[in-house]
């Protein structure tokens, strides 16, 4: 088998093998979270929706929690806020906000999507979608949707 | 009592500037956010401010804790702000269309604080100046303006302003914009180089045999 015919074959395997690669190792958020913090509890679906809340405790401050995430996994949209950051990725919505009074760190909430636009909607709404909401205004329309 | 002062104040102040001025942020979003600032100061006690000059309007983002929008941040002299005080300031400068120059922004947090958070705060909140000369220009000014009390908070400078999680929804309000896919976003380069080899690879072959035949 001539050289260059095997080349080519060693750079299309390649190619082949690192797309399975990059989509079978690529954990969700929810997972990663899952495996680096410390978890805390559930707590009922905001809106009485069907997935719970999972909480988690983190030892770092907010921002830098938010920012060890946002490395991992590169949100669709964001909204930083005087009480917290929020995260939002195709299925799930990331609360980082103030730990409970008296602790230190702070505390992560994974919830789904509705879940997390519910809990939010103070700070998220007219962001990631329509907000009739006091004094409200509709700015956003979600990721991609532009200005 | 004090907060529905602010409160008041904030909306008067908003009220009164007529013609609404307008930058960046929209008159009615700037005086959300001065609102939100308002809040901020009455729970931390810390003025906050923004202050980002322009070279497309007439008018630069302006306004603060204090006195609403459009009026620009007094640190000194202002009763409210003997604690300290904590202001983004910037510019936004666009390139006219003949030049080779591109648009560039810039942002910078001043403080009366040696332990204010920086503009590399912001930065690893995914919070790039570049992003003020794209498309969602106001969001980015908006959440550089509104994190200035929870990274103050980080900093250990101020109490955190407590996180109000919503009670209730209206029924017609809900998300919209779908997310594109998380793997495609996280891992975009590796796939595109992969894509390349499985592309690259055939073509290196023809290429090949085409030079041999």
């Amino acid at each position: 088998m001539k050289t260059y015919k095997i080349i080519a074959i060693v750079m299309a395997s390649v190619g082949v093998i690192g797309i399975v690669a990059a989509f079978a190792t690529h954990g969700s958020v929810r997972e990663d979270i899952a495996d680096t913090y410390r978890f805390t509890g559930e707590e009922a679906a905001p809106g009485g929706g069907g997935t719970k809340t999972k909480t988690y405790a983190s030892p770092k401050p907010i921002a830098a929690t938010a920012a060890d995430i946002i490395d991992e996994h590169k949100p669709a949209d964001r909204r930083t806020t005087e009480a917290g950051t929020f995260l939002r990725y195709r299925e799930d919505v990331v609360s980082v906000v103030p730990p409970a009074r008296g602790q230190r760190g702070s505390r992560i909430l994974v919830d789904d999507e509705a879940g997390g636009y519910h809990r939010n909607y103070g700070y998220v709404g007219g962001f990631w979608g329509t907000y009739s909401g006091p004094a409200g205004s509709f700015r956003g329309g979600g990721p991609g949707s532009g200005k | 009592m004090r907060r529905v002062v602010v409160v008041l104040v904030c909306l008067a102040a908003t009220w009164m500037a007529s013609p609404a001025q307008a930058g960046v942020i929209a008159p009615q979003d700037a005086a959300e956010l001065a609102q939100t600032l308002a809040e901020a100061q009455e729970e931390q006690d810390i003025c906050y401010g923004w202050n980002v000059k322009n070279n497309f309007d007439a008018y630069p983002d302006i306004g603060s804790s204090v006195d609403g929008p459009d009026t620009p941040l007094e640190v000194y002299g202002e009763r409210q702000c003997r604690r300290g005080y904590i202001e983004l300031t910037g510019s936004i400068e666009y390139a006219c269309d003949s030049c080779d120059a591109s648009d560039s922004a810039s942002v910078s947090i001043q403080s009366s604080f040696p332990t204010a958070p920086t503009h590399d705060d912001l930065e690893a909140l995914g919070l790039n100046a570049d992003d003020l000369t794209g498309d969602d220009d106001d969001t980015t000014l908006i959440n550089m303006v509104s994190a200035l009390p929870l990274l103050a908070a980080d900093r250990g400078i101020a109490p955190y302003v407590a996180y109000e999680p919503a009670t209730e929804v209206p029924a017609a309000d809900h998300a919209t914009g779908t997310p594109g896919s998380d793997v495609l976003r996280d891992r975009w380069p590796l796939l595109v180089f992969c894509g390349l080899l499985i592309v690259g690879g055939p073509g290196f072959y023809f290429y090949k045999r085409y030079q041999g035949s």
